[in-house]
């Protein structure tokens, strides 16, 4: 071919190169080993020396030329490509986040949780006890036997009565002297679990709500190891400097026995509407082991001792997720149970 | 009790703390004061008295003595002055005859003459006002008024209206025996009750209230006074039949001092005859069979130490009894030997002596020491283990955890025909028995939640309750409901599916079956029982239309319930990482006829077991029945994939286990290869 014709050729094929694909395939056409550049060359051999030699000059500049024009239209074309690529897959960041579904766990079990570990980590077991329990559990072995001032507010105020003559446990102490006699002391179990009362519900009171019952029995059991034992409990749970005292109380199975304030964990102690400003949160009740307790455990009082505590799961709950009313523990409702 | 400060300041010759101040004192040491109000020139206390302290808290005097003995203060106890009228005695005026000795324990009267009815002075109105009563007229005012002082309660007869022979006899209530009141109200009586009674008719409710036929009124000149001592679980439970709780069975419903009663009825005379001018006739009738005696505790004085956690030196434990009123009887370097006076019904044995003086010290100076144990890790409880564990499986595959009652209602009992533990005394009728599944109330809240959400998915987990003869056995149950708004029922039973194999897995278990569904709660043909070595674990599938249709729920819900004591048998933690093999793998197709129903699983099972290790998965592409499928059959595909961990398959060795494969499918399943 000639090479003024060629010369027009390529200036008018690469001006219609509109893609790096057409300019691939131009530049294999006409710049690659088999292009017709080279074959220009080719046909020079039978030309004279010296046209040989400026028509070779000429050629090899002009294939300097569209090889440098090559190069500035592919950059100019990758540009372009990845201009329109950016384009294509720009996000639209103003749109909302898709809404994830996922299960949830019942903050009563959350909370449970978290006591049971805090517990494990100071060495207690953590056991479980029968819901319908004999009377004798119930009641009598915890030193509230038939005639006593307690048995009756209890057995006829609060409690729940099956046909046949059960009971359904109104506290998880009721499960104190099994374990007393199932495992040889040093005994150190918290007992988590559902109990029941006879009650008329309110925003705080409920037919079914749970306890954690905690017992220690060893030769040396006293009130410094009590304080010592549910401050640092509290400690951890609240993950606050709290402060704890105790206030004389009653129960039939501890003696002595103590009602336990905590320092209010949203004023520390300074006083406001949490604490009805009095600065201390009613939070449990304790006491040392009774002896008749420990008697009907099975072990022998004189040599034995021990500590017991009572606390209401839903009350700690109610507490640490700011919970108003403990009838939506047991209300089923999703709108409730998703927030956990 | 309600206690006026101003009144409980006549108790003491030296003033008294700030109000604040007591109240906090009597928090710290004694009771919790609930309440503290100004009213005028006084300030009114709200005192949570202890229920073991009821016998002598319940009164001025008792919590005078617990200010005295925190306070290291004497009390000051109001007078008795009496003038008898010498020609004029009690016991020709009136008898007593106490004929239930148990229920009675003593019985003391006293006549008074020439009583100017009419209303109290004002002192001791305000008194009465300020701890909650309301003053009526002298006579009951002052019953009432020394009844707060000591804690004794008193009741004032009409003399004219008691019987003609003047007898007052305590005895049972007869069959049915009726009383009205002095508030016009009538009771019904029964046997186990105790009445103060004329000759024949009942005058008063014994220890709980007065009736209307002896009721002091305008005409009153001449009135018997009643101080008794009673047993405290007849009083309690009486008053608890009756629904009768007044001041008085409050306090007889723990135990009184019997000692009090001479106590108490001659403060009575002393202040009647002071505000009423009455006379009184000379001597006291008083049946007191059994005197109670004060009670002797010798105390280790080291135990005290042991339990309370610090040692309260020896001279301060002599001291802090002292101040409570209790008496050394001897000392020596190790014990000390007490004698609790009469109105300490509560102390019995050493230890209610060891939180008295703990208490009267003060729980404050007891210091934190954190018991010295063994280091031992804690024993784990494999049952909570597992059933957390499934909570959180269930999580994952976007299961709500909820909570219900235990107990069902008549209309759960009837939908589901269930064999129910029946409940003796419900609160209500919702809450009338145990339940004996998870899943009625599940249903009922995923009834309320479609009010609201699209999908439902709920999870329990917890105690049901089977009758057992005359036991009541408790079993673990593990349930959900699930309902997605899919109009494709298929689609979400395979999705239970998946999710009830996931939780299998889970837990350890690579073989189980499935079987026919069991019990009312699962539709007649959309439903399985999960089958783990000829046990029954649990069924899963759609709930029975019928049920759904009872509760009034319009759609189609599935669900699942598993007997968690069961599956826990089964459940293991054992698991080993599966070496990953680096040989290709060969994929290889299979379709074929089999029986319509056979459980693809199974076939699944079949193949695996055929190919032994060199089949690392099998998996089902297409399940179809209709055109091409002969009648009674269905076309299964299914992904083959073979592999060695050793070596790379050849041609020839993965044709073998191929035709092992069909052979096995052929023998067990009638398995006809589709051309």
């Amino acid at each position: 071919m000639d090479f003024q014709e060629l010369k027009e050729n390529i200036n008018k094929e690469l001006e219609t190169v509109k893609n790096s694909r057409q300019l691939r395939d131009f530049a294999n056409a006409y710049l690659g080993k088999k292009g017709k550049i080279r074959e220009l060359f080719s046909e020079l051999k039978d030309l004279p020396i010296d046209e040989k030699k400026t028509l070779g000059e000429e050629i090899n500049n002009f294939s300097e030329n569209i090889r440098m024009q090559v190069k500035e239209l592919e950059e100019n074309l990758k540009k372009q490509e990845r201009q329109f690529a950016e384009n294509r897959e720009k996000i639209n960041l103003a749109l909302p986040g898709e809404k994830i579904e996922t299960g949830h766990i019942h903050p009563l079990t959350i909370v449970r949780r978290e006591i049971e570990n805090i517990f494990e980590l100071m060495g207690f077991s953590v056991v479980d006890g029968p819901e319908v329990e004999d009377e004798w559990h119930n009641f009598d072995s915890l030193n509230i036997p038939e005639g006593h001032p307690a048995r009756d507010a209890l057995s006829l105020g609060k409690t729940l009565y099956l046909e046949t003559g059960e009971v359904l446990r109104t506290q998880t102490s009721s499960s104190q002297t099994r374990y007393m006699k199932k495992i040889k002391p040093p005994i150190r179990i918290i007992i988590p679990g559902k109990v029941y009362r006879y009650e008329n519900t309110d925003a705080s009171h409920e037919i079914n709500f749970y306890q954690i019952e905690g017992l220690l029995v060893d030769k040396n059991v006293s009130v410094a190891n009590l304080k010592a034992v549910l401050e640092t409990f509290l400690k951890e749970f609240f993950k606050k400097d709290v402060e704890i005292r105790l206030r004389p109380s009653y129960f039939p199975f501890t003696e002595p026995s103590f009602e336990i304030d905590m320092s209010c964990a949203v004023c520390a102690g300074k006083g406001c509407p949490a604490c009805k400003r009095g600065g201390w949160v009613e939070l449990l009740g304790a006491g040392i082991v009774h002896p008749n307790v420990i008697q009907n455990g099975g072990l022998d009082p004189k040599k034995w001792k021990g500590f017991a505590f009572g606390m209401s799961l839903d009350r700690l709950t109610m507490m640490k997720y700011k919970i108003d009313d403990i009838r939506w523990f047991h209300g089923g409702d999703m709108k409730f149970l998703k927030q956990f | 009790m309600t206690v006026s400060y101003n009144w409980l300041k006549t108790f003491f010759d030296k003033p008294l703390p700030e109000p604040k101040k007591l109240a906090h004192l009597l928090t710290m040491h004694c009771f919790e004061n609930e309440s503290l109000v100004k009213k005028g020139n006084d300030w009114i206390f709200g005192i949570d008295v202890l229920p073991d302290r009821a016998g002598d808290g319940f009164s001025y005097t008792g919590i005078a003595r617990e200010c005295a003995a925190v306070l290291n203060r004497k009390i000051v106890l109001p007078l008795i002055k009496i003038k008898e009228d010498k020609k004029l005695k009690t016991a020709s005026l009136i008898s007593v005859e106490i004929k239930n000795k148990t229920g009675c324990l003593r019985y003391a009267s006293r006549v008074l003459t020439d009583v100017k009815l009419a209303p109290s002075p004002k002192w001791l109105q305000e008194r009465l006002l300020a701890s909650g009563l309301f003053p009526i007229n002298n006579v009951v005012d002052a019953t009432n008024y020394i009844m707060l002082e000591t804690g004794q309660p008193l009741h004032a007869f009409d003399y004219d209206k008691i019987g003609e022979n003047k007898k007052i006899i305590v005895r049972n209530a007869k069959p049915n025996e009726k009383i009205t009141t002095i508030n016009g109200r009538e009771y019904k009586l029964d046997p186990a009750m105790l009445v103060i009674s004329g000759e024949d008719k009942a005058l008063a409710i014994a220890g709980i209230k007065g009736g209307q036929a002896a009721e002091i009124s305008g005409k009153t000149k001449t009135i018997v006074l009643e101080a008794a001592n009673f047993n405290a679980k007849l009083i309690s439970q009486t008053a608890r039949k009756l629904n009768l709780m007044t001041d008085a069975s409050a306090r007889f419903s723990h135990n009184i001092d019997p000692n009090l009663v001479d106590t108490a009825i001659n403060r009575v005379v002393s202040l009647l005859q002071e505000i009423a001018g009455a006379k009184a006739a000379a001597g006291l009738v008083d049946i007191y069979p059994k005197k109670s005696l004060p009670r002797k505790i010798k105390l280790e004085i080291k135990e005290v130490g042991r339990i309370i956690g610090i040692d309260i030196p020896a001279g301060e434990l002599v001291s802090i009894f002292g101040r409570l009123g209790i008496k050394i009887l001897a000392k020596t370097k190790e014990a000390l030997t007490l004698q609790i006076p009469a109105y300490r019904q509560d102390i019995t044995i050493p230890e209610n002596l060891i939180e008295e003086a703990g208490r009267i010290y003060g729980y404050e100076k007891i210091s934190h020491e954190l018991p010295i144990g063994y280091l031992a890790p804690v024993a784990r409880n494999i049952d909570l283990f597992w059933q957390n564990y499934a909570r959180d499986i269930f999580k994952s595959v976007d299961y709500l955890e909820t909570y219900n009652y235990s107990f069902v209602s008549d209309l759960e009992k009837d939908i589901f025909s269930a064999d129910l533990r029946r409940i003796e005394n419900p609160v209500n009728s919702d809450f009338k028995y145990l339940r004996n599944s998870l899943l009625p109330l599940l249903l009922k809240n995923l009834k309320e939640n479609l009010k609201s959400f699209k999908k439902v998915k709920l999870l329990e987990t917890g105690k049901i309750f089977l009758p057992e003869k005359s036991k009541t056995k408790e079993e673990r149950s593990l349930a959900g409901v699930f309902f997605d708004g899919s109009i494709d029922a298929e689609q979400t039973f395979l999705r239970l599916r998946g999710e009830m194999i996931y939780m299998l897995e889970k837990c350890g278990i690579k073989e189980f079956g499935y079987g026919k569904s069991r019990g009312k709660a699962w539709h007649k043909d959309n439903a399985l029982m999960i089958e783990i070595k000829n046990s029954q674990i649990g069924c899963f599938g759609e709930i029975n239309p019928d049920i759904l249709a009872s509760l009034k729920i319009n759609e189609r819900v599935f669900g699942f319930e598993i007997n968690f004591d069961v599956l826990q048998k089964f459940c293991s933690e054992k698991e080993e990482f599966e070496p990953i093999s680096f040989h290709p793998q060969a994929t290889r197709d299979i379709s074929g006829f089999i029986s319509a129903g056979t459980s693809v699983e199974k076939i699944t099972n079949a193949i695996k077991s055929a190919g032994g290790k060199l089949v690392k998965t099998a998996d089902p592409f297409d399940v179809y029945a209709g055109k091409g499928v002969p009648e009674g059959k269905q076309s299964v595909s299914f992904h083959i994939i073979y592999q060695s961990s050793e070596k790379t398959l050849d041609g020839e060795t993965i044709d073998a286990l191929q035709k092992k494969v069909l052979t096995r499918l052929a023998d067990e399943f009638g398995w006809e290869e589709r051309k």
